[in-house]
């Protein structure tokens, strides 16, 4: 199958969502590929944050497009294409989830915390002339050699980092900076304010950003 | 209207990234509606103290001029010449002359006549402070305190002159911990104007 | 004259960071973000961990799509359009 470019975050306007469903309407293949070559990454991604096994994330990706496919007459265009399909997946994946429960990894079942960007203990505490202000301060990464920041293992510390994420928190980091959508568009899809939104990207960032300050520094400053 | 710019080296705003044209090349702001939405921002004299970087203009501001938020946002501006006396020594000398304020404040704190009182006010230049602090042996949290402050600047300016391309965060941290001490010692978080005050002052003198 | 004993400490800017990179704070706040920036190279560097972080985030999707999983799609799309797709 040969995907069409299409960068990601791209927002297809209302005429050429229309044209999409309506060729989809008429079996034209290269309307399902170009849908798939914009969403297929994304969903199979976020469908990951409910699931865990790439298999099952795989099987309700798949249940999405059939369901697409299925109801693709009947869609209104009340909200947009990408908002249906992804509320779709995001239905499907919850349902899976819960029934996956056995295998789901504990941090999947934690509520979302309330924890802070950076441990308290890395600031000054209460009598210090300096309370709230850097006790270990964050190293300059700019004096990392480039490579070891661009590398291969770096960028895996970062995905298992997503991968320990609660899956709200995962939600947003993976549509946001992983697929570039923008926060309205990703506030749709989930079905979120953009407060929330905001709220589980920054906790989502600050625990990526530290897990990655502690790979790159060997486990960071006391 | 004149006015100030801070900038990284090579012209660079430091929050934008914009790179401002050569001097006398006009540089347009975004023309938002939101004030401080990207227009171009300047200092006055009164608001140097808090946002110094490497390079230091006289800039020249058109359009809609207004302040906001210890700034000046306008509709465009042009570089009109570098200031070359704000180098890495001045702001050295600048953080060291907040240094010794922070000593200052310190010895309205200790008592009068007191081992650190004496150490701290015989205390020419930064080594000096930075070592009597490290000596200190105060026993009272208030003076330890107020020491510390003194201590921590000094600490800065010795680090602006070991790495001169540090100096501008030294500096500014230094205008920021003398404002901090001066409320300290006065109990009263409005010393922090008069403090500001006498470091517009001292620059307005020297940059001229 | 702006700045004072109310400044941000560092605790409080590393929780409104994103806030600041969204451009979600009014310009008061966002000029209180700024200062502190000035003064504080812990907060600068951490500024720069979290844009280098984003970066990185933007990274992760240039995984090359599963070849297998889009022949199983494809596939899926041409029985449902066998299986009667209603024109």
């Amino acid at each position: 199958m040969q995907p069409v470019a299409i960068p990601a975050g791209q927002r297809p306007g209302g005429e050429d969502e229309r044209a999409l469903v309506a060729a989809l309407r008429r079996g034209d293949e290269t309307a399902f590929v170009a849908l798939v070559a914009l969403y297929g990454r994304p969903l199979l991604r976020l469908a990951r944050t409910f699931v865990r096994d790439g298999a099952v994330a795989e099987e309700v990706v798949q249940e999405t497009w059939l369901a697409v496919l299925n109801g693709i007459d009947g869609f209104e265009g009340r909200s947009s294409l990408k908002t249906w399909i992804f509320q779709i997946l995001s239905n499907r994946a919850k349902t899976r989830a819960v029934r996956e429960r056995r295998s789901a990894p504990f941090s999947a079942l934690a509520a979302d915390d309330d924890g802070a960007a950076v441990d308290a203990d890395r600031f000054r505490g209460e009598g210090h002339r300096w309370v709230g202000h850097w006790a270990a301060a964050p190293a300059d990464w700019r004096h990392l050699p480039e490579d070891r920041l661009l590398s291969k293992e770096t960028l895996a510390r970062v995905r298992e980092a997503i991968e320990t994420l609660p899956p709200r928190q995962a939600d947003v980091l993976v549509l946001r900076d992983v697929e570039g959508w923008a926060p309205d568009e990703v506030c749709d899809a989930l079905g979120i304010s953009d407060g929330n939104q905001r709220i589980l990207l920054h906790r989502a960032r600050s625990k990526v950003r530290a897990a990655l300050e502690h790979y790159l520094l060997e486990g960071a400053p006391a | 209207m004149i006015a100030y710019k801070f900038l990284r080296a090579g012209r660079v705003g430091r929050f934008s990234g914009v790179s401002w044209p050569a001097p006398g090349e006009w540089l347009q702001g975004g023309g938002g509606e939101r004030a401080c939405e990207p227009r171009v921002h300047a200092c006055r004299l009164e608001d140097l103290p808090e946002w110094m970087d490497q390079e230091l203009w006289r800039v020249e501001l058109d359009g809609r001029v207004a302040v906001d938020c210890g700034k000046l946002v306008a509709d465009r501006g042009r570089l009109v010449e570098r200031i070359e006396a704000w180098d890495a020594a001045f702001m050295a000398e600048f953080a060291q002359a907040c240094a010794l304020r922070a000593r200052d404040c310190a010895l309205t704190v200790l008592p009068a006549g007191s081992p650190a009182h004496i150490a701290l006010a015989a205390c020419g230049d930064a080594e000096q402070l930075a070592a009597a602090v490290s000596l200190l042996g105060t026993r009272d949290a208030r003076d330890e305190r107020a020491a510390g402050y003194a201590g921590d600047a000094a600490r800065h300016v010795l680090g602006a002159r070991r790495q001169p391309a540090t100096a501008p965060v030294h500096a500014a941290v230094n205008g920021f911990i003398a404002a901090h001490a001066a409320a300290f010692a006065q109990r009263d978080v409005s010393a922090v104007r008069g403090e500001r005050a006498w470091q517009v002052e001292w620059l307005a003198r020297r940059l001229a | 004259m702006t700045g004072d004993v109310e400044h941000l400490t560092c605790k409080e800017f590393v929780e409104v960071l994103t806030d600041y990179l969204e451009d979600a704070l009014d310009p008061a706040e966002r000029a209180d973000v700024e200062r502190h920036i000035v003064i504080c190279r812990g907060c600068s560097n951490y500024v720069e961990q979290m844009r280098s972080t984003i970066d990185l985030l933007g990274r992760m999707g240039d995984d090359a799509a599963d070849g297998a999983h889009s022949e199983k799609l494809l596939g899926l799309f041409r029985a449902w359009r066998a299986g009667g797709a209603p024109t």
